[in-house]
């Protein structure tokens, strides 16, 4: 299971469960050049092993840089489909302007 | 990444336009096997008829500034180079007056934590609407107002001008 927590100012947590068989992994905090390496091992394990849906709740990610869109730009390429759940409006039009809404679903 | 710019470079060469050259790039990369990816932003320029052609692979949009006024250009993003998405980028064209500048930029120009990047991006507008004589000048003051002297990324800038 997806486990990471960080401390200190650029801190970010990973958690994930499974919501009817998909993986849900929430991102919270905020993610950046420092962490985005330690996110993508948390996550590994639960991309590669599902190549359908996959859910980042990403309610609680106050930043992202673009490690931030490397890292989900690679989950786009790895499983069918990325939803992004409840993206704060920072995320949401970082997101946007960078044509990564063409490949990947934000809710709502 | 040196690949992409020569690959660039070469399909320029050849004569295709941004929309083209785009599309052959985002051939050339997959951010699935090395973790790389790039964004884009090519423009072709006719320096006689002030106007620059651009396609955009998930570029912030490029800022055009005049007479102590500047505007955001509406470029629409397609995704970064090395998703692999398959659908065509689009073109759209600029116009710069005379002794107009467009300022194309790093994300990290704009991008501050607890901030919408919209904000940066009006900051980088009124920056480039002060009239600093020289181009070098302009592109000083730019980087000293939106990052002051510690800059928390590597941050590239380009400022084409029209002298007439």
């Amino acid at each position: 299971m997806a486990e990471l927590n960080t401390a200190g100012q650029d801190g970010i947590t990973v958690r994930t469960r499974h919501q009817d068989g998909t993986p849900v992994i929430s991102v919270a905090g905020e993610l950046d050049l420092t962490n985005a390496k330690e996110v993508r091992s948390a996550i590994e394990a639960v991309v590669s092993d599902h190549g359908q849906l996959i859910v980042f709740e990403v309610s609680d990610l106050t930043f992202m840089d673009s490690s931030g869109i490397a890292l989900l730009a690679s989950v786009t390429r790895q499983v069918r489909e990325v939803e992004l759940r409840d993206p704060t409006p920072i995320v949401r039009r970082l997101i946007e302007m960078t044509g990564l809404d063409k490949v990947l679903r934000m809710t709502p | 990444m040196a690949s992409l710019h020569f690959a660039g470079r070469a399909y320029a060469l050849e004569g295709y336009t941004p929309q083209v050259i785009l599309d052959h790039l985002a051939q050339t990369l997959d951010v699935a096997e090395n973790g790389h990816f790039a964004t884009v932003l090519c423009g072709l320029v006719d320096i006689a008829a002030h106007t620059v052609r651009l396609a955009n692979a998930g570029h912030l949009p490029p800022v055009v500034s005049s007479e102590g006024q500047s505007a955001v250009v509406p470029v629409k993003p397609g995704p970064p180079i090395g998703i692999l998405d398959g659908s065509p980028y689009e073109e759209s064209m600029v116009t710069v007056p005379p002794r107009g500048v467009l300022i194309a930029y790093t994300d990290g120009l704009v991008e501050r934590r607890g901030e919408i990047v919209d904000a940066g991006i009006k900051r980088l507008q009124e920056a480039a609407s002060h009239d600093c004589g020289s181009l070098g000048e302009l592109l000083d003051r730019i980087i000293t107002e939106l990052t002051g002297d510690s800059p928390a990324d590597d941050i590239a800038v380009i400022g084409l001008e029209w002298q007439n």
